[in-house]
């Protein structure tokens, strides 16, 4: 089943195209990183999944169209976002309450269950927590939500390494199962790159790679050339050149990874290193694969 | 990671969802709305409170004369004006607080960014202005004529306390002053629903400062009406939908009593107009509040 499907995206305010044409799949059970530099349109996109802006083009999740019924397609879609932050008046057992009064999948034993692991009192108000424990207590709330949609932009922005770390442990022990799609769009994407199964990089709003990670595995090399093999390397094709201690270091798509063995050390490159050589230096229309 | 995925059974089927009412979700709306505006509860009580204990040093003021051999009640109660003195307050502040609440009703969840947790959650806009619109219209309303006759009573009673069981009156005059507290916040309510909705409305996509947003067009447009035509027809219907009162729902009697006009209320075209403008600003508000985002 089709968790998401766009198809010919295009969002624009005034001037600005923020989505230029975007088509999107993304199967049930999925993990997707969404990745892009900022202003790319990765808040734009998840915006328009999930029915907070209208756009141009088709889009339907989980069976809905977004735009016009945001209020429906919330009791099967959770949404964590940096700037969706939790009402600082607001005390604990308040939002408890009003979740299990307007949520049908709410399960509230749960989500007290999970607080009762954290130091979060039930009686504090949001303001008095620190951003560590209201994402805790976001992430409390969006667990006991038996949802099959999770989207979650910049989730642990500002949170330490021990809390990052956890929110994703947390997150795939006790609530990714096969029947929930997960959509994270996040800058420290090294962090996440080993529960992804799938990757999609945005850049000046359009799609610039959609790969499975199975096939970006296979698809994409990275050769630390011997400085003598340095030619030879060039000739075929790196999509992308740096220099660490003192050796070249290609980048190669599609190109098979015996032929490279024989110039220098072969291994598989990180998201990152891939985004790097598609989008960091990407002349304005360059790099599209 | 892979053996716990796999270890999971099928989810069950959709059907399984149990389905909340709209009346279920409008309630919790209202309960968190008070939750974050607590001069809801507060400022009344407080009102009600005070005027209460300005009574009671009136009360043994007049048992001091009582005891004196005055006639302190000169052929009518104690508690009546103080009685209509706390309605008129009670529900002076009620409104008051509406009006303050609207100028932030959709104004502080964007200023704040709560506004995306908000949306995460399987409300309508539609619900949340409608729930936002009941505080001002219903929940302030039914809450001020609680705290009034409550009060009422505990005067009543105080007095039977303090000046003896004959300077209450009869209770009879109290409870058709009840009546007439619970007609006035009906026409109060619904003659103010026109300002409460354009406060909500311009509070749905002003940046800053809602309030002065909201008046400074109104004046605008008023001074600009002068100056052009000459006439003040836009200042008089403010002058008249804000310190009015609900002016066709009340007869004057003379000796400045007024008494309900039930008649002249239903049958009044502002009151009715101003309805339908209040209708047409509440649904403009869902729709800003479709359109909304952070600021």
């Amino acid at each position: 089943m089709t968790s998401i499907h766009a198809h010919g995206l295009r969002k624009s305010y005034g001037q600005h195209v923020a989505l230029d044409g975007v088509d999107l799949e993304v199967a049930e059970g999925r993990i997707l990183g969404l990745i892009g530099p900022n202003g790319a349109g990765k808040s734009t996109l998840l915006s328009a999944v999930l029915g907070l802006t209208s756009y141009e083009g088709s889009l339907t999740v989980l069976g809905h169209e977004p735009w016009g019924s945001r209020d429906r397609l919330m009791q099967d879609v959770c949404f964590i976002s940096d700037v969706a932050v939790m009402p600082r008046w607001m005390r604990v057992v308040q939002a408890l309450d009003y979740v299990a009064g307007v949520h049908p999948r709410f399960d509230r034993a749960k989500a007290e269950a999970f607080l009762a692991k954290t130091t979060i009192k039930s009686r504090s108000r949001i303001r008095a927590l620190s951003k560590g424990m209201v994402t805790q207590l976001h992430l409390a709330l969006v667990m006991a939500i038996d949802a099959s949609l999770l989207i979650l932009d910049e989730p642990t922005l500002g949170l330490d390494i021990l809390f990052r770390k956890q929110f994703y442990d947390t997150l795939l022990n006790d609530y990714y199962d096969r029947h929930r799609t997960i959509v994270v769009a996040t800058h420290q994407v090294d962090e996440i790159e080993h529960v992804l199964t799938d990757v999609v990089f945005i850049d000046r709003g359009r799609i610039v790679l959609d790969s499975s990670m199975e096939a970006f595995e296979s698809r994409f090399v990275e050769l630390s050339v011997r400085a003598e093999s340095v030619d030879a390397a060039r000739a075929m094709k790196p999509i992308h050149e740096r220099q660490l201690f003192g050796r070249s270091v290609l980048l190669f798509d599609g190109v098979a990874r015996d032929r490279l063995a024989s110039l220098g050390d072969v291994r598989a490159p990180s998201i990152s290193d891939l985004f790097v050589a598609l989008i960091g230096n990407a002349p304005p229309d360059g790099g599209r694969t | 990671m892979s053996a716990a995925i796999d270890d999971q059974p099928d989810r069950p089927a959709e059907a399984a969802v149990r389905a909340i009412p709209a009346s279920t979700i409008w309630w919790w709306s209202i309960r968190r709305e008070i939750w974050e505006n607590r001069s809801i509860v507060i400022a009344p009580l407080i009102v009600a409170v005070l005027v209460y204990l300005g009574f009671v040093v009136h009360a043994f003021h007049q048992a001091d004369l009582q005891r004196a051999g005055a006639d302190v009640l000169d052929g009518g109660s104690i508690i009546a004006s103080p009685a209509h003195l706390i309605a008129l307050l009670v529900i002076a502040t009620a409104t008051l607080v509406g009006v303050f609440y609207c100028t932030d009703a959709l104004h502080a969840e964007r200023s704040d960014r709560s506004i995306l947790f908000w949306k995460s959650l399987p409300v309508s806009d539609r619900m949340v202005v409608l729930a936002k619109a009941s505080i001002p219209l219903v929940v302030l309303p039914a809450y001020a004529y609680l705290v009034i006759v409550v009060a009422q009573f505990v005067m009543f009673a105080s007095v039977a306390a303090i000046n003896g069981a004959a300077a209450t009156g009869p209770i009879g005059p109290l409870f058709r002053l009840m009546g007439t507290v619970l007609y006035a916040l009906v026409v109060t309510s619904a003659w103010y629903a026109p300002v409460y909705a354009w406060l909500m409305f311009v509070s749905g996509w002003a940046r800053r400062m809602v309030l002065v947003t909201a008046l400074l067009p109104l004046l605008l447009v008023a001074l600009v009406e002068r100056i052009a035509l000459g006439t003040t027809w836009f200042g008089h219907l403010l002058k008249v939908r804000i310190f009015g009162f609900g002016p066709d729902g009340f007869v004057n009697v003379g000796h400045g009593d007024v008494l309900p006009n039930p008649a002249g209320l239903w049958s009044s075209p502002s009151l009715w107009l101003g309805l339908v403008v209040a209708g047409l600003l509440f649904g403009a508000s869902a729709w800003m509040r479709r359109r909304a985002a952070p600021l």
